[in-house]
């Protein structure tokens, strides 16, 4: 286990871009018709979301959730300290997507910038990234960007292993720090850990000139079900179990997420899940999970602790208790993104 | 888990009745042994005994019996 406190960082914002297509499963042709109800039943997939083949790019797609965040917060991108991305899809590798975004917000030259190949756990590790780097800047106050997510389809075409499951999304979070806030009300507490004798049990590969993602089910369900309830419980052991009022597992199919929610056993905590409506959509399926609960439920305008628990292709884990306060700005957009969107 | 639990598990989660099949059986001739009713299995294995049967244990086993002995090894 590898645990870490850190003190004044919180999120500002989440700002989610997911397709405007969707895709049933119960009429994907991939599977024979006679098993559609019982996969959709077992995996708790109903619906994924698709962009239509090289219509749009990861950066295309991260642009659009930072031009929103922006624009909500009132930023200015001259006081953007640091941007991360987490993707395994960027259209290229060189150069990092967060060199390509720096450029396009005219970022100024005290931005750090830095990509994250990682998917499920992604999500988590780009929150402790940005939370570190923005408590160990010298000064008051520091913003960054977390960008985070994936155009799956684009690596899973034709396989009934991986097409019915994962969707694709990207998300944009703000996250802010405040010397002042150093009170252990506003103290994040990770653990970030690492089974790279998993690092099979997702993978890519290249078929002539395409990277095609394979994934194997059954290592999948074993590492997730066999490690990541512990690794969330040593986390718990650090924090007061009852002050958590919201569990975000990573969405990963309803067989994986039922065993680990019943096994980390917290049962004063609401633990939503959005795989019947968006699939699996990798990085995305925390911030993704968290905004559609939070559009479903009052604002208390009281502090909340939630736990979001990331893991998969690696095998990569990384959780946190962090507080929540109310004023977070958020949305799922869908695009194309109508004009009144904007 | 005796014998019979465990043709009763496998036939309810590959929707078969027990009766038509035994331990001799080769898992892969049921015409519904597919990836994610492996998955399935594999799942309602470990819930009741606690075994996790790895995917590389499915690839070197052929008939029922192989699985089993996994089981209560």
């Amino acid at each position: 286990m590898s645990f870490h406190s850190i003190n004044g960082g919180s999120i500002r914002s989440i700002f989610n871009v997911i397709p405007a297509y969707t895709v049933d499963n119960l009429t994907e042709e991939l599977i024979p018709a006679s098993d559609r109800e019982s996969m959709v039943a077992h995996t708790g997939i109903r619906f994924r979301r698709k962009f239509p083949e090289e219509t749009v790019t990861t950066t295309q797609l991260f642009i659009e959730g930072i031009k929103r965040t922006l624009s909500e917060l009132q930023w200015d991108p001259n006081g953007i300290s640091a941007l991360v991305c987490v993707t395994q899809t960027p259209e290229t590798h060189i150069p990092a997507v967060s060199c390509i975004l720096h450029n396009e917000f005219k970022l100024p030259a005290s931005t750090a910038c830095l990509d994250i190949n990682l998917g499920c756990s992604g999500y988590v590790y780009g929150l402790h990234q940005l939370f570190s780097l923005l408590q160990n800047q010298i000064g008051e106050s520091g913003r960054a960007l977390l960008c985070c997510g994936d155009i799956t389809s684009s690596l899973i075409k034709h396989d009934k292993a991986t097409v019915p499951i994962f969707s694709d999304g990207i998300s944009v979070t703000a996250v802010e720090f405040d010397r002042n806030n150093l009170q252990e009300e506003y103290c994040s507490y990770f653990n970030l850990e690492t089974l790279g004798s998993g690092h099979t049990a997702i993978r890519s590969e290249f078929v002539g000139h395409k990277e095609v993602m394979r994934l194997n089910g059954i290592e999948v369900f074993n590492y997730s079900v066999q490690f990541v309830p512990k690794h969330i419980k040593d986390l718990l052991q650090l924090v007061d179990k009852e002050r958590i009022s919201l569990v975000v597992l990573h969405q990963a199919n309803k067989l994986i997420n039922d065993a680990i929610a019943k096994r980390i056993s917290l049962p004063q905590a609401h633990c939503p899940s959005t795989l019947y409506r968006y699939g699996n959509m990798a990085s995305a399926s925390i911030p993704i999970t968290l905004v559609d609960y939070l559009s479903s439920t009052a604002s208390t305008g009281v502090i909340s602790y939630a736990l979001l628990s990331g893991f998969g292709v690696g095998f990569s884990m990384g959780s946190v208790v962090l507080p929540l306060e109310s004023d977070i700005k958020y949305a799922n957009l869908e695009f194309p993104i109508s004009s009144n969107e904007n | 888990m005796n014998e019979s639990d465990f043709l009763q598990l496998i036939a309810d989660e590959l929707m078969i009745s027990a009766d038509a099949i035994t331990l001799d059986t080769p898992f892969r001739t049921i015409p519904t042994w597919t990836s994610l009713n492996a998955l399935l299995v594999v799942s309602r294995l470990h819930e009741e005994t606690g075994c996790m049967i790895t995917a590389n244990d499915i690839a070197n086993s052929t008939q029922l019996k192989d699985l089993f002995q996994l089981i209560v090894a």
